[in-house]
């Protein structure tokens, strides 16, 4: 609608123009500083983690283009020919995917290419692997790589997909045209059942058909933040899902401007743009929103961030049971990945290197 | 000396001086707006009809209109008196009829004279009016209601009297008196009009300047708080009526010498007549808000419409239906308008205003005079905890260290150790920029109170609070709401900048979401006590400070990125040039150096994606409009630095906190016996560092540039 006319339409009647919003957080997700209060860095120094995966009992991270898999007893490390994008534990042995080489699996030091298609080369956001070796991939964007996130977020074409490949890498479904899909997690009720798929710059998750890959429904939408891997609570009818940005009324009013956008995006570089960021860079570069502004030596946590730390806990109803969120001014921010074992959660921020390990305690599971 | 026209620093075409926007936003800010209505229609339909009606201004349309206007004038008075305490009186038209008959059966069946008829006839009007009145604020039962009962009793009265005297009343006794309040003029205007005109021009003072008017005013915005503010809203909405009964007596009393109208239905109608006028004029009929001058205004309408039926030989009913339809149109209008016009006139007021900056340093980047370090890091603290945002430090001769705070102190701490602070005075505004007279006096630029003298013993002296409003602008800019900086010239004059003559200084982030050329530099004249415009058209000026050899004052454009000199006295005096530009933050105050340089300190610094913003007003527009304002965009406001700079504007080091903890951002420093103040606008402290010998001279920077008699007199201050 054309400004003026949606100044007087505003005027005369205010509740048929909508104005840029985000849902607050409120119930499960009120916010609390629970990642700040992270018990130790475990493996600290060993990078940043792109995904971490349990793997029978055992956690898999990957940093880089280095996969180790922890055991009571040490550590393996396989190296890869490029960067980890995706990892995903199977029957045997962990597929991952290798930016600009496509899905190869691991097992016991070996590596062997699980499918070299054109499609799975770059950006493969999540994996998930199917009774009866298959597997499922999101790629996130098919124009941008991983890092560039920011840029499928703000120029809205929505290039993301799904795909079903089968035990010799054969692509054998795809559906295209999602919104940055960066996570995938399996249902609650066993094989055939539907699949989580998280759409992050659509702010939701919904059900998808494991063999069709077309939608069954939303399982969450309207969130806050922008929705990337989820993983199966051990035990229980929930999920972990990882969010490693939040929205802001800026961004959302930002999103209609494409003039502004287009002339930042063409002469600003990507890390000092209005807009989230997985972790803060230099203060010097970046822009402020007033609510950051420090006052007498203080910035409040509850100012609009750029970089947020964000966990939740799903149930299958949809109901966040639980959050945990590292706030303004905090240093666990751009969770990508998190997976519970033993009653912890190991978490990957982008902010930090290597995991952030927090015990949980069942006290804080929303009723 | 004429003012400087800073426009040009904006970089931006002459069209963006102004804003239709924002244009409209000021004209419906004023109050006057509420008259232009009634008067332009008023205006027009006079255009109209005498283009389109055949004899609409004969002089004898003309005595007929000012008889029309004259009575339904005084109608209109009576119930706008009524309407303004919130109250609404439709039985004005049964009034008149009783009234009407009451003269006339004083004159003409009891054969009383003319002046005792009329007088009962006003006794009649103020005893209805009573009754109304006693009625809806004695028994509070509600306006409408009540007065259209009483609309349908005095009717009936009128009935019964004219079965009763029917017979009677066909004696016409000759009286001239009765003649000539019927039919008398003085030049063409009407008796009736030139009394109409005398109650206008009463009541037009008794509402707008009396008391009377105030808690009527009062009442009818909102009876509750009028009641809390001791005044009684039974009383005033009494007296209301009781006026408008009075008005109708005095209509009824024309009306009966100049008809003689012995019907029954005599005066019927006249309140649909009389409430089109009024509500025409721009009286609000939810109380509290209208005029009788606009009133009267309305009336003229009414009475034009009246003419012009009867000119172009309609039905009467024409007449009642354009009323019905004008009633009904401008009843939603005032409706909307009265709602709306606020809202409108704030959505409008904001229009933003474009910036160009050229290449922006890279402060990160490594052997530039930009480079960040850690030369402020380890500053000692003076209140710490104490100070909440000095933005500006003092200091005097003793060694004693002033600061504003964002309470509207200022802080004294005393020297040389500065661990005791204590209030020095009390502003009661945002102190903001702080410099020494001659005298040994603080001057203080306090953000919404103007230019302050503070006398050693900390007593306040106003010396300039406001400036004679700019004749063509609609916008009053007479209040120096925004006083940032200040600085004295050798002839004992202070210059102080203004920053902007729109925006409150506590607002001063929206002036940055705005930049917009708003702001001023303004020149106190101690001589004359006055104060002039020295520069106009200002995007934020912010720093000033008077140059080395007294000729010039630097002033600081914070969101232009730049430092220009304004020449006030040699050949150049009156002319401005530039100093720096495309600077790497948004400089704040600037202070002479003891080595003949300046400190500049800086508000906050440039980063890549606002600059991009600047070029986008539409943008910044609506995130003023649609966000919370902790969510509006800003530059980086949490880092800055400091730089000396030269006389010609060369960048020779900076200063910085690279840890960010104690002095992220510095809004000024001020340098004393080797030693560099560092005040923040958000700080909690003041802080201290030792300068290299090198760097310090033998310049006296507290002393006014030019003068030597400044030291002395000072020194005698100082010790008493």
């Amino acid at each position: 609608m054309n400004r003026f006319l949606r100044t007087v339409v505003e005027l005369v009647a205010p509740t048929r123009i909508s104005h840029p919003e985000v849902p607050p957080m409120e119930l499960g997700m009120t916010p609390n500083d629970r990642l700040e209060r992270a018990d130790d860095v475990a493996w600290a120094g060993t990078g940043q983690v792109d995904d971490v995966v349990l793997v029978d009992g055992e956690l898999a991270v990957a940093t880089g283009n280095v996969v180790t898999v922890h055991r009571a007893d040490g550590a393996d490390q396989t190296t890869l020919p490029d960067r980890v994008t995706a990892m995903a534990a199977t029957d045997n042995g962990i597929v991952v995917a290798v930016s600009g080489h496509g899905l190869l699996k691991v097992n016991a030091g070996r590596v062997d290419p699980q499918s070299e298609d054109v499609s799975l080369r770059h950006n493969v956001t999540a994996l998930l692997a199917l009774p009866g070796g298959e597997l499922l991939a999101t790629v996130g964007s098919s124009e941008r790589d991983l890092d560039g996130w920011v840029w499928d977020l703000f120029e809205q074409k929505a290039t993301g997909s799904i795909h079903r490949i089968d035990a010799d890498g054969r692509i054998v479904q795809s559906r295209q045209g999602l919104p940055w899909a960066a996570g995938l997690a399996e249902g609650m009720e066993g094989p055939g059942s539907p699949v989580l798929l998280s759409l992050a710059h659509a702010h939701r998750i919904e059900y998808v058909d494991p063999t069709s890959l077309q939608s069954l429904g939303t399982f969450l939408e309207g969130l806050p933040s922008y929705p990337w891997r989820i993983s199966r609570a051990p035990g229980r009818d929930s999920w972990w899902v990882s969010m490693p940005l939040v929205r802001s009324r800026l961004t959302e009013l930002m999103l209609g401007e494409k003039a502004f956008l287009s002339d930042m995006m063409a002469t600003v570089p990507t890390q000092s743009w209005y807009g989230p960021s997985m972790a803060g860079g230099s203060v010097y570069r970046e822009p402020l929103q007033l609510g950051g502004l420090r006052v007498l030596g203080q910035l409040k946590p509850w100012a609009p961030p750029r970089s947020y730390g964000l966990v939740v806990e799903v149930d299958a109803f949809g109901r966040v049971l639980r959050s945990l969120h590292s706030r303004a001014g905090g240093t666990t921010h751009g969770v990508v990945a998190a997976v519970e074992h033993e009653g912890s959660l190991w978490v990957a921020a982008r902010s930090r290197s290597g995991l952030v390990r927090v015990t949980l305690s069942e006290d804080e599971v929303v009723s | 000396m004429r003012p400087v026209d800073a426009f040009s620093l904006t970089g931006q075409p002459t069209v963006r001086r102004f804003s239709v926007g924002r244009s409209v936003s000021d004209i419906l800010s004023r109050s006057w707006v509420e008259g232009a209505v009634p008067l332009v229609l008023a205006v027009g339909l006079f255009l109209l009809l005498t283009i389109t009606t055949p004899g609409f201004i004969s002089s004898g349309t003309q005595v007929i209109m000012a008889r029309n206007i004259g009575e339904i004038g005084l109608i209109a008075m009576g119930l706008t008196v009524v309407m303004l305490a919130g109250g609404i009186d439709l039985s004005v038209g049964s009034m008149v009829g009783v009234a009407n008959f009451t003269a006339l059966i004083a004159f003409r069946v009891w054969g009383l004279t003319a002046g005792v008829a009329v007088l009962l006839a006003l006794a009649a009007g103020l005893l209805m009016g009573a009754i109304n009145g006693a009625l809806i604020a004695g028994l509070k039962t509600r306006p409408f209601v009540t007065t259209l009962v009483t609309l349908m009793t005095f009717r009936t009265v009128v009935q019964f009297a004219q079965e009763g005297y029917a017979d009677k009343l066909i004696s016409q006794p000759q009286d001239s008196t009765w003649l000539l309040l019927g039919i008398g003029r003085i030049g063409i205007l009407p008796l009736s009009f030139i009394l109409f005109l005398i109650v206008l021009v009463v009541v037009q003072v008794l509402v707008t300047r009396g008391r009377w008017g105030w808690r009527l005013l009062a009442v009818g915005a909102s009876p509750k708080s009028a009641r809390r503010n001791g005044i009684s809203p039974e009383w005033a909405k009494f007296q209301s009526y009781v006026f408008c009964g009075a008005m109708c007596g005095l209509a009824g009393a024309f009306m009966a010498t100049r008809q003689g109208n012995t019907s029954s239905s005599a005066g019927s109608g006249l309140e649909l007549v009389a409430l089109t006028a009024v509500v025409l004029g721009g009286v609000s009929l939810a109380g509290g808000r209208g005029s009788v001058v606009r009133a009267s205004l309305g009336v003229a309408i009414v009475a034009m419409i009246s003419q012009a039926t009867q000119l172009n030989s309609l039905d009467s009913s024409w007449y009642v239906v354009t009323l019905a339809i004008a009633l009904l149109a401008f009843a939603t209008f005032d409706l909307k308008f009265g709602k709306y016009r606020g809202t409108l006139a704030q959505k409008l007021s904001m229009r933003p205003g474009k910036a160009n900056l050229g290449e922006l340093i890279d402060v990160t980047a490594p052997g530039t005079p930009w480079t960040i370090n850690h030369r402020l890091t380890d500053a000692k603290a003076i209140g710490l905890g104490e100070i909440e945002g000095g933005e500006d430090v003092a200091i005097d001769r003793d060694g004693n260290v002033y600061c504003g705070d964002r309470r509207g102190w200022i802080w004294r701490f005393e020297g040389p150790d500065h661990d005791e602070g204590r209030v020095f005075a009390r502003t009661g505004g945002l102190p903001l920029g702080l410099a020494w007279d001659a005298e040994n006096n603080l001057l203080c630029a306090v953000g919404g109170i103007g230019l302050v003298r503070i006398a050693p013993d900390g007593t306040l002296e106003s010396l300039a609070a406001s400036i004679r409003k700019t004749w063509y602008k609609v916008s009053d800019d007479s209040l120096v709401r925004a006083a940032d900086d200040l600085d004295v010239a050798p002839d004992g004059s202070v210059y102080f900048s203004d920053f902007s003559s729109r925006n409150q200084a506590s607002e001063y982030v929206a002036e940055i979401l705005e930049c917009r050329p708003n702001g001023r530099v303004l020149r106190w004249d101690p001589q004359r006590d006055k104060v002039t415009l020295a520069a106009k058209n200002y995007s934020f000026p912010n720093g000033v400070c008077t140059s080395h050899d007294g000729q010039s004052i630097l002033i600081a454009a914070t969101l232009l990125c730049r430092v220009d000199r304004l020449w006030i006295a040699g050949p150049r005096a009156g002319q401005i040039e530039t100093v720096m530009e495309n600077l790497p933050g948004y400089p704040d105050n600037i202070n002479r150096a003891s080595d003949g340089n300046y400190w500049l300190a800086f508000a906050g610094m440039r980063v890549p994606a606002y600059d991009v913003l600047m070029r986008h007003d539409t943008v910044r527009r609506r995130a003023f409009h649609e966000l919370a304002a902790d969510e509006w965009p800003m530059p980086q406001l949490n880092v800055s630095c400091v730089a000396k700079v030269t006389e010609s504007g060369e960048v020779l080091n900076t200063l910085w906190d690279g840890t960010l903890e104690n002095h992220g951002l510095i809004t000024s420093v001020r340098e004393h016996d080797g030693c560099l103040y560092i005040g923040g606008l958000q700080n909690n402290r003041i802080g201290r560092i030792q300068l290299d010998p090198s760097e310090v001279g033998d310049v006296d920077v507290r002393a006014v540039p030019g003068t030597q008699s400044g030291k002395v007199i000072a020194r005698v201050g100082a010790s008493a």
